[in-house]
């Protein structure tokens, strides 16, 4: 278990890198000037591939960073990294499924 | 003090002692700092981005405006910068990890710095003209 959350850890730093040039890169380099709204979110989330990034990050991004902070607690204080780790993953699901909501708020509000 | 802690104890005891860090130190520290802070913007973002599902598109709207000032500007850089070495160094990371360049560490640490480097220099443009005309619009 522990071993493939080691190669996860890896598998979504990739793709995080990818997502995160497009995200950051649109949202800073590309489209600086378009001001932040509902609507003109929702028509970049229309776009597939925007909608794919953006999902990618909420679930791999809040993977890769609450297993992170749970391989901190492992080397300071490895006896509590099993309860930290149910508690970071209860959150980490809760947290994508409550993003996950707003999310598709931005595909199917018109 | 039992003996089963020890280990952990020296480990944290070296860890707090910055003079004795070598490049290896710094580059673990760096990246698990800028970790941690990234996964903190990614929560508070998540926080604001689902500002529409308890306020509807009024409430996004409302919140988003509430965050667009001067003052963000300058924690989106510090996220760029956090984003662009943590990502470069990684790579680096994974490379180790596949067996690549272990030997080269420092020497590749320090790529990764002139990278990460040359990156910010070329995106901080972005974040100037932003700070200085904000908010930039047409």
């Amino acid at each position: 278990m522990n071993l493939w959350i080691w190669i996860f850890q890896r598998i979504s730093a990739v793709l995080l890198t990818i997502f995160l040039v497009v995200h950051f890169g649109v949202m800073h380099f590309v489209d600086p000037k378009v001001e932040l709204t509902f609507t003109t979110s929702s028509l970049r989330l229309q776009g597939l591939l925007y909608f794919v990034v953006d999902a990618g990050l909420l679930t791999l991004g809040l993977f890769h960073g609450l297993n992170g902070l749970r391989n901190i607690i492992l080397d300071y204080w490895p006896r509590a990294a099993r309860p930290a780790g149910w508690i970071l993953g209860l959150f980490g699901l809760g947290a994508t499924v409550y993003g996950s909501i707003a999310l598709f708020q931005f595909i199917t509000t018109v | 003090m039992s003996t089963a802690r020890g280990p952990q104890e020296v480990r944290v005891y070296t860890d707090l002692k910055p003079r004795h860090y070598r490049t290896g130190m710094w580059s673990h520290l760096l990246h698990r700092i800028s970790g941690v802070a990234i996964t903190l913007f990614l929560c508070l973002h998540i926080w604001e981005v689902t500002s529409v599902v308890r306020g509807g598109t009024a409430g996004f709207d409302k919140t988003v405006a509430a965050l667009g000032s001067k003052v963000f500007v300058i924690g989106e850089w510090l996220l760029f910068l956090a984003i662009t070495f943590h990502g470069i160094n990684g790579i680096r990371l994974i490379l180790h990890d596949k067996g690549w360049g272990v030997r080269q560490q420092k020497g590749l640490f320090w790529i990764v710095m002139v990278l990460s480097a040359g990156a910010i220099a070329g995106g901080s443009y972005f974040f100037i003209m932003r700070f200085v005309s904000y908010p930039w619009l047409r």
